[in-house]
């Protein structure tokens, strides 16, 4: 064999950005503590001055060499696909051929939590809703994230119905038994079809616990097979909006650190994706709490972009549907949108 | 993990007291939160502050009785930190150990304008 295998060398890639923003996280992590610490004095402060002007450097730079490496090893898998693509003739031979669609898990969500042990949290309630699968188009005021950790997702299907709704149709299938059938692509090409009832689990007061939409619940319905296709609500917890995108369309999806690219990057993928029609999102570094109006360790949706002459907008979408504005949207200007965001997610 | 909001009706079923008060002292800040193993480029990787001792200064009662002016309350380990100078509606617990504060986010979360309303 000749060459490399692209897709090796992008999880190669994804691994360095992975250790990088570790050390980036255990820089604030460490520098927080050392200057919250109850230790005053001439001593304290030289250390916490040598440690801001010299060993943060040292952790920066090496978050910097792994990064750098990640941006080479992805340079390098783009030549590659290039090249195989030229001799192939096709674009066909950027990816290797799909396996025919076959259920590999069937489920329902109650008999699953039952057999895994999973309780039902305290005071919550398994109720039909009355709501249509579909009301209308999808559309991303249409997602609600709810009781589960799973923000990425709430806001990978947004995306999507922001891009092209009509794969979230293609995605949900309503059964003649009234069940609901919710098909995923496997990251190894294969699909799985998780198979639900449409009851939802309901709190003490009444309200939908986990995600949902105020007008119909395709959103909750594919956020209940999701949760049977990864173990129970609780192992959503914590994900990528890109898997996401690749989970439902089936094709490629990237992420870039929004420190290693600059405003004109994001700003071409933003509009390449909004004007292409394929979803996009962001996400914020993590720390607690809100800056320049995001929260950390959360996603958001890109629904959009404007120019106002020089000024260029980006319209994101808070997956909680309806903070801050009614609808969940903040108009961010561009440079504002690289101080808030970390990481870029896109798909093909 | 940035979970929504808890709803005020929600946090008005809750909570003992309800006051419009300002941090005044941090009396102490704890490193109790748990640290997430999950990949940094994962959102709702459980991210939170640890818990936090501090004095509040009650401007209003929008709820309950309290005769202190100033009041001790625990923070529990949540998605935000408290800071001396933050202002808005807090919703409070009592357990055997006194106050806690009640709700995922700080007192910026809700106005003080929605919190009133929401009592009327």
């Amino acid at each position: 064999m000749f060459g490399a295998d692209p897709e090796a060398l992008e999880q190669e890639a994804k691994r360095l950005e992975i250790a990088a923003g570790g050390i980036s996280s255990i820089d604030r992590h460490l520098t927080a503590n050392l200057h919250a610490a109850p230790w005053r004095g001439r001593k304290a402060d030289r250390y916490r001055a040598n440690w801001d002007a010299i060993e943060r450097q040292r952790l920066q730079a090496a978050a910097t060499f792994l990064r750098d490496g990640a941006r080479t090893l992805r340079q390098n898998a783009e030549e590659q696909r290039r090249a195989s693509a030229r001799e192939s003739g096709s674009i066909s031979g950027l990816r290797p051929k799909r396996q025919p669609p076959q259920i590999i898990r069937e489920t329902r969500l109650d008999a699953f939590l039952e057999s895994h042990g999973l309780k039902k949290q305290q005071g919550y309630e398994l109720k039909s809703s009355s709501l249509p699968l579909f009301n209308g188009i999808p559309s991303a005021q249409d997602v609600k994230q709810g009781e589960a950790g799973d923000c990425y997702f709430a806001v990978g299907l947004a995306s999507i119905a922001v891009a092209d709704p009509s794969l979230i149709e293609k995605m949900i299938t309503k059964n003649s038994d009234g069940t609901y059938t919710v098909t995923f692509h496997n990251p190894d090409g294969s699909m799985t079809a998780v198979t639900v009832d449409g009851n939802l689990y309901m709190n003490k007061y009444g309200n939908p616990a986990y995600g949902h939409g105020d007008n119909d619940q395709w959103f909750a319905i594919a956020e209940k097979a999701f949760a049977v296709y990864k173990g129970g609500y609780p192992a959503t917890e914590g994900g990528c909006p890109t898997d996401v995108f690749s989970l439902v369309t089936g094709q490629p999806a990237h992420l870039g650190m929004v420190s290693d690219l600059s405003s004109r990057q994001v700003w071409d993928q933003v509009t390449k994706s909004i004007d292409g029609h394929t979803p996009a999102a962001a996400q914020t570094a993590d720390y607690e709490g809100f800056r320049n109006g995001v929260h950390g360790d959360h996603a958001y949706s890109i629904t959009g972009y404007e120019t106002h002459g020089d000024q260029k907008i980006v319209v994101v979408r808070n997956p909680w549907g309806d903070h801050p504005s009614p609808n969940g949207e903040i108009k961010m200007p561009l440079d504002t949108f690289m101080k808030a965001f970390a990481i870029l997610n896109w798909s093909e | 993990m940035a979970l929504p909001p808890i709803p005020i009706r929600t946090l008005l079923e809750e909570a003992d007291l309800v006051i419009v008060a300002t941090v005044v002292r941090v009396i102490e800040r704890r490193n109790d939160a748990p640290i997430s193993d999950l990949p940094v480029t994962y959102s709702d990787r459980g991210t939170a502050a640890g818990s936090e001792r501090c004095l509040l200064q009650i401007d209003r009662i929008l709820r309950g009785v309290e005769d202190q002016r100033e009041i001790e309350v625990l923070k529990p380990i949540a998605q935000y930190t408290l800071e001396v100078g933050d202002h808005g509606p807090f919703f409070l617990g009592t357990t055997q150990d006194g106050y806690v504060l009640l709700g995922r986010y700080g007192p910026t979360i809700w106005t003080i304008d929605a919190v009133a309303a929401a009592l009327e």
